[in-house]
């Protein structure tokens, strides 16, 4: 489809050629006005059209100079335009086409040199996307020319107030370099060289209305100490995480291409914790077990950190609990147990599951133990309606085991609970 | 009727993506911008920017960066230098007053020599050498004894806390050595190989004994001329040089084949041709010697086997007391020629499949342990 989209621009383009040049030639005045008008109505099509007719003619008489540089930047704006617009791939040489006028026209032409750097910037971007984003010359300068655009807006906002509609809108602009800094790291290199730039600019954006998302960035560069080819991919699973046109697999596999760039154990263990929580958000039987899965891997990595134990126990608890309720009481013991291997914030949990499934299995002493162990845990940390099922299944063990006099004292110990 | 260019709407943002809480993505209206190079004020704070922009772009030589990485520093580095090299030339039209044009050939200065050491960096040394010339021409005030330059620059800092950059300045003087210094790292090696085909020639490989610390100058120095190496094999060239960090090295060919070679760079002292043959001689000493008899490195390590000795320039190492005319360096070489001897050089032709002869003179003591 897209590449229907470019042939019909190019047939659309070819007719409008064949019915320009039908009708007699304009002298080159007419010629470069009527390429300005149509520019202006953002007829792109006719703009680039109408510009390349006057720079063919003025090349060969042999003309140069501010006039000429301008109907360049007509014709590769116009191009630009009209190539977004008709989106798939460019169907000739976009740098000679595309890129190089705009470069060849800024080189004279230096009015409006914010818009017109970013403008080629974004051009080098199409130009290093096409390349499968390797190419390291289009980097370079997409990122160059963005960067002096910044530069440049940065010293019109210099002594406004952070809150003033200008500011604003410089901050708008620095983000807008920011990303591509992150986007240009993720395939980088050279990927260091960001995280000088980010450093660099990032506090500029601080105090405005997007503080916080200038302090994700410049946090970033601490990721993985500095590694920022991961850190990039890592903000771009985070962001698509929260995208919920995103499909998971894909910010999975955005996820797992971070921890695998990551070189420091502490935050790979934290970008698995990060992907079975997000895992573990996703209401479906096999998702379960693959939070489990993630979550082992952090705790494998880092199993000091707090985060990833409670990450790894609550997603035991839960599949012990769904093996629990499907009758599994083998699978659900399993997973109770390896649950109780480590100390966790919640683990009464652990203990609640590994109690009710040795008391389905028979084996009296585990689901006692546990039992009891799981209701003291809880006592320590919850009360009311969140205590009650640990009393309850205390009781009921104590009763299913014939120590209905411990269940007894157990009950009238805690009256106000709620138990039966 | 003249039409003026109006701007066209800026370029849509490409998708912001942030978190729901973050919602950033307002499309970013086009708004008039006023030229920055309006006062001579404006050029200065430009200038500075720029100027800025390569200082902190200084520590990432700390981080052990990549060729890709240096080279990516370095694109910038030197757009960033021309824009101030073009603000200050164009200080007049803004009428800047002579301490403004002063300031800002200073900020230039120090651009330069910041590029100088990126240039080093990516081992373009005649470029450093350039820009470090360009600018003492450009402000006096860097040959001043309290001018200080960036040689080192450490960040430290973590989430939460500032970013805390140290750096470790030095005068002009101490600079230019500090940068000499790394320039000599660069050792040229001269490759000559002989008697291979083209495709014994491509199947070289050059082995470092030891490898150099990743993101280290000898690090890039070594990819650089391992890389210059192989493309000058590939080519089938068989006298080249490239440049070589000091280190030994080994240069062997395919398996089973004649190029296996050991050679060392030396730190300071000068560097031999690698001649790589693939014929061999033997060697006899006139007279016969004992343990004391004189020593032969061929290209830095020591060469013991006599019997198939490859043909190249051997350093010699004697007691001075018992061979008072052995020379330094002996070059041998195959085929038929007249010797040339000087006091510390000779040249010694030996043809194929015939023994060559060492004569040396004994002196006094030498002839009294006989």
């Amino acid at each position: 489809m897209k590449r229907a989209g470019a042939a019909g621009l190019l047939a659309i383009l070819l007719v409008l050629s064949t019915a320009v040049a039908a009708a007699a030639a304009p002298d080159l005045g007419t010629l470069r006005n009527d390429a300005i008008a149509a520019y202006n109505a953002q007829n792109y099509e006719k703009a680039a059209l109408l510009a390349l007719q006057y720079l063919d003619r003025a090349r060969a008489e042999q003309r140069t100079g501010r006039e000429y540089a301008a109907l360049q930047f007509v014709l590769g704006h116009s191009r630009f335009e009209a190539h977004r617009k008709a989106g798939g791939a460019y169907p000739s040489d976009y740098r000679a086409e595309v890129v190089a006028p705009i470069e060849e026209s800024l080189r004279v032409l230096q009015d409006d040199p914010a818009f017109k750097n970013m403008l080629l910037a974004n051009a080098y971007h199409e130009l290093w996307s096409e390349s499968g984003r390797e190419d390291a010359q289009a980097e370079e300068r997409d990122h160059w020319y963005l960067l002096k655009s910044i530069l440049l807006r940065e010293q019109e906002a210099r002594g406004r107030s952070r809150s003033s509609p200008e500011y604003d809108l410089f901050a708008r602009h620095l983000l807008f370099y920011l990303e591509r800094c992150l986007e240009l790291a993720r395939s980088s290199r050279s990927a260091d060289l960001y995280l000088m730039r980010i450093r660099s600019v990032a506090s500029w954006g601080f105090g405005t209305a997007y503080d916080a998302r200038f302090w994700q960035i410049y946090d970033l560069t601490y990721f993985d100490d500095g590694n920022l080819r991961a850190g990039a991919q890592w903000q771009r699973g985070l962001d698509l995480m929260r995208d919920a046109k995103a499909d998971p697999n894909e910010t999975l596999s955005v996820f797992q291409v971070a921890a695998d760039r990551t070189r420091g154990r502490r935050d790979r263990a934290e970008v698995y914790r990060q992907m079975s929580d997000f895992v573990a958000t996703i209401d479906a039987p096999e998702r379960r077990v693959q939070a489990v899965d993630l979550a082992r891997r952090a705790f494998d990595l880092n199993p000091g950190d707090a985060e990833i134990r409670r990450q790894y126990g609550t997603s035991l608890h839960l599949l012990s609990y769904a093996a629990y309720a499907s009758g599994r009481f083998e699978e659900a013991l399993r997973k109770a147990e390896e649950a109780a291997t480590f100390q966790w914030e919640g683990m009464e949990a652990a203990h609640f599951d590994l109690s009710r499934a040795a008391a389905e299995l028979g084996r009296e002493t585990d689901a006692l133990t546990h039992g009891e162990r799981a209701f003291r845990l809880a006592r320590e940390t919850l009360s009311g309606s969140a205590l009650q099922p640990f009393a309850q299944n205390y009781v009921n063990i104590l009763r299913q085991f014939g120590q209905e006099g411990v269940a007894a004292r157990v009950l009238s110990e805690n009256p106000g609970l709620g138990v039966r | 009727m003249r039409h003026r260019i109006r701007r066209a709407p800026l370029l849509v943002l490409i998708a912001l993506a942030a978190a729901p809480s973050l919602a950033v993505a307002p499309s970013l209206a086009a708004a008039p911008l006023e030229s920055t190079e309006k006062t001579a004020g404006g050029v200065l704070e430009m200038a500075q920017r720029y100027s800025e922009i390569i200082r902190e772009t200084l520590p990432l030589l700390e981080r052990r960066p990549g060729p890709p990485a240096v080279a990516a520093a370095l694109h910038d580095a030197r757009r960033a230098v021309a824009e101030i090299d073009r603000l200050s030339a164009n200080a007049g039209i803004y009428q800047a007053a002579p301490r403004e044009r002063e300031r800002l050939q200073d900020l230039s200065a120090a651009a330069h020599l910041r590029l100088a050491l990126l240039e080093t960096h990516g081992l373009e040394f005649e470029r450093a050498r350039q820009e470090i010339a360009r600018a003492r021409t450009i402000s006096a005030a860097v040959d001043r004894p309290e001018f200080r330059t960036e040689w080192l620059a450490l960040q430290s800092g973590r989430s939460g806390s500032a970013l805390l950059t140290r750096y470790n300045l030095l005068t002009l003087r101490e600079f230019e050595s500090a940068l000499v210094s790394d320039w000599s790292r660069a050792r040229g090696v001269t490759f000559e190989f002989r008697g291979f085909t083209t495709q014994d020639l491509a199947l070289v490989q050059l082995e470092p004994a030891t490898s150099p610390t990743p993101g280290t100058l000898d690090d890039r120095l070594l990819a650089n001329g391992t890389s210059l190496l192989r493309e000058a094999l590939d080519k089938g060239k068989t006298d080249f040089t490239v440049p070589l960090p000091p280190g030994v090295y080994r240069l062997e060919g395919r398996r089973g084949g004649d190029v296996d070679r050991g050679f060392v760079v030396p730190e300071s002292t000068e560097v031999d041709t690698v001649y790589v043959d693939r014929a061999r001689f033997a060697l006899r000493f006139d007279p016969k010697m004992g343990p004391d008899r004189p020593r032969l490195f061929l290209n830095g390590l020591e060469r013991t086997d006599f019997d198939t000795l490859p043909y190249g320039v051997y350093r010699l190492r004697a007691d001075r007391n018992l061979y008072p005319t052995a020379p330094e360096i002996i070059r041998f070489v195959l085929g038929e020629g007249i010797p040339d001897k000087t006091r510390t050089s000779w040249t010694l032709y030996v043809p194929a499949k015939i023994p060559a002869v060492l004569q040396l003179d004994r002196g006094p003591a030498g002839a009294r342990r006989r």
